[in-house]
């Protein structure tokens, strides 16, 4: 189940096909983003979006643990904003925020992840409240 | 009870220590070192237990309330969701009277029977919504800055 890797691997090297080795036809995001489609497409869909606002995006893992079938993974995010993000415009600024998921695996892929990234320290760090 | 049972269980009585509002106990569970890696937080149980109490006084309802429990060797990771009304002013936000309900994810190294070390992750951008603020800097943050004397 430290397989869970690839996810994280996927982000690093924009390789949406890791994603589907590692994700559940079934799998469940909790929360989903709006308007995110179902199962592996909406991860693929969050993958390039992410890529896409932060070009030199790495998710680095800061630490894993396991319990039965659930795997947690606390990470940090960072990269810099080079194009919109959730509507908002690029001000070239770097981000670096934390973020904790639970994974919980079925036959060998994850069936559904739970998460949550600190995007409000995000947001101020990207200049989003400022005028 | 295996160590693992044992450190569950100290944090499921932390969370109720909390509820209850009894911070007196704190002691009891938190190394006086207690190390706070929250963004913009300092170690020490004493910041703790003001930031503790600073909570309750803004949300005295305030209540969190462990969804999922998971521990390997001496870490318990915990998701729970955090529910409260805002009864009293909060970094700097007027009460509003609003509902918050939000989750949060939590790591703590157990050393020597407490709880020694926390990393959190909490979903503030839904807080901040739910208090009805405009996209400003958080009442959080300035929550934050009331309790560094």
């Amino acid at each position: 189940m430290k397989d869970v890797t690839l996810w994280y691997e996927a982000f690093n090297r924009k390789d949406p096909a890791l994603l589907h080795r590692i994700l559940s036809e079934k799998w469940v995001d909790i929360p989903p983003a709006p308007g995110q489609p179902a199962g592996p497409e909406g991860a693929k869909q969050i993958l390039v979006e992410l890529t896409t606002a932060f070009p030199d995006l790495t998710i680095r893992i800061e630490e894993v643990l396991q319990d039965g079938n659930k795997v947690i993974v606390r990470s940090e995010i960072a990269g810099t904003q080079r194009n919109a993000f959730m509507g908002f415009p690029a001000k070239n600024r770097k981000m670096a925020i934390q973020a904790i998921d639970i994974h919980e695996f079925k036959d060998g892929k994850i069936l559904r992840t739970w998460h949550t990234e600190d995007w409000m320290t995000g947001f101020h760090q990207l200049g989003i409240f400022e005028k | 009870m295996s160590h693992i049972e044992a450190n569950k269980a100290l944090v499921r009585r932390y969370f109720e220590t909390f509820n209850a509002g009894k911070l007196e106990k704190l002691d009891e569970i938190l190394a006086q070192d207690y190390g706070d890696r929250l963004e913009g937080q300092s170690a020490g149980i004493e910041v703790i237990r003001s930031y503790l109490e600073g909570l309750k006084a803004s949300f005295p309802d305030f209540t969190w309330t462990i969804e999922q429990i998971i521990a390997e060797g001496d870490r318990v990771a915990v998701m729970n969701r955090v529910t409260g009304t805002h009864m009293n002013d909060f970094g700097g936000m007027k009460a509003t009277g609003n509902r918050v309900d939000f989750h949060a994810f939590q790591i703590y190294r157990i050393s020597g029977g407490k709880i020694a070390d926390h990393w959190e992750v909490a979903d503030f951008a839904r807080f901040q919504e739910q208090l009805g603020a405009k996209p400003r800097p958080s009442a959080f943050k300035q929550f934050q800055k009331t309790l560094k004397h």
